[in-house]
C-alpha cells in the first residue's frame, strides 16, 4: 500500500478562498492561489492609517535623527570656523569700537 | 609646505615685529588688521589648555572655516636648541584630519577628537565676546543683544 503524504497537493480550500476565488476550467485550488497571472494574486496595497501613521513617524525619526557625535563635532566645528572668519573678515581695518 | 600653512604661519609667527597685542580696555577708536585680529584671537586661544609653561610660545587659533592651526615653541633644556611643532586640524566632510610633520595624517577619534572639539567651542565663545563683541548665541554685537 502507498503511504499518503502531505504535500501542497493535498490543498483543502477554506471556505473565503473559495468564495474570493471561484476556479475556472481545469484548475485546481492550489493552481489557482499560485498562477501569479491572476489578477486576484496581485498584491494590492491597503491603505491602514495606523500602520501609515507609524511608517511615516519612522521616517520621521530617521530623518530628525542626529550624526553620529564624531561626525556632528566635525559639522559644528565647521560652522564655528565659518562664523569666526566671518567676524574676522567683516571686522578687520574697522573701527571695532563701532564709532564711539 | 602648503601655501595656506605658510601664510598662516607667517601671520602668527613671522616677523620679529610681532608684538603681544592687548584689546584695550575702553576700546578707543583703532583699526586692527586681519593679523592683528589672529594674533589676538591666538592669545586667547593659547590659553584654553591651561598656563603655557615657562620658555614655551604657543599658539592655537582658527584660520579659516576648515582649519585649525596648533603651534608650540621652546627650547631644548639639555641642548639649547630652539625646537617647535605645529599641528595642522582640517576639517574634511564630516571627520577631521590631523596633519603633523613629517606627513603624518590622521583622522582624529574618541578623547582627542572631544578635546579639540571642547577648545574650538571655547575658543568661539572667547573670541567672539572679547575680540569681536558679538553674541557668540546670536551673532549679535554685544551692546545691542544686551540692551534688548
Amino acid at each position: 500500500m502507498i503511504e499518503r503524504h502531505s504535500s501542497a497537493f493535498d490543498y483543502e480550500p477554506t471556505s473565503s478562498s473559495k468564495d474570493a476565488m471561484p476556479l475556472r476550467d481545469g484548475e485546481s485550488v492550489y493552481t489557482a492561489t499560485n498562477n501569479p497571472y491572476r489578477t486576484e494574486n496581485l498584491a494590492s496595497p491597503k491603505f491602514d492609517p495606523e500602520v501609515s501613521a507609524a511608517n511615516a513617524a519612522n521616517v520621521y525619526q530617521r530623518a530628525e535623527k542626529p550624526l553620529n557625535s564624531a561626525e556632528q563635532k566635525a559639522v559644528n566645528m565647521e560652522d564655528l570656523g565659518g562664523r569666526l572668519e566671518l567676524f574676522r573678515l567683516t571686522q578687520a581695518d574697522l573701527d571695532l569700537a563701532g564709532g564711539e | 609646505m602648503s601655501k595656506l600653512f605658510k601664510k598662516a604661519m607667517q601671520l602668527i609667527v613671522g616677523d620679529s615685529s610681532a608684538t603681544t597685542l592687548k584689546m584695550p580696555k575702553n576700546r578707543p577708536l583703532k583699526r586692527f588688521t586681519e593679523r592683528e585680529l589672529l594674533q589676538m584671537e591666538s592669545e586667547i586661544g593659547a590659553k584654553l589648555f591651561g598656563d603655557v609653561p615657562a620658555g614655551h610660545r604657543r599658539e592655537f587659533f582658527c584660520l579659516d572655516k576648515k582649519t585649525w592651526i596648533w603651534y608650540e615653541e621652546w627650547k631644548d633644556q639639555k641642548t639649547g636648541k630652539k625646537m617647535n611643532t605645529t599641528i595642522r586640524y582640517e576639517i574634511h566632510d564630516k571627520k577631521v584630519l590631523k596633519v603633523q610633520e613629517g606627513a603624518r595624517y590622521s583622522f582624529i577619534e574618541g578623547e582627542e577628537l572631544d578635546n579639540l572639539y571642547a577648545a574650538v567651542s571655547l575658543y568661539y565663545e572667547q573670541v567672539a565676546r572679547h575680540v569681536y563683541r558679538i553674541d557668540p548665541q546670536t551673532g549679535k554685537p554685544l551692546a545691542a543683544s544686551q540692551a534688548a
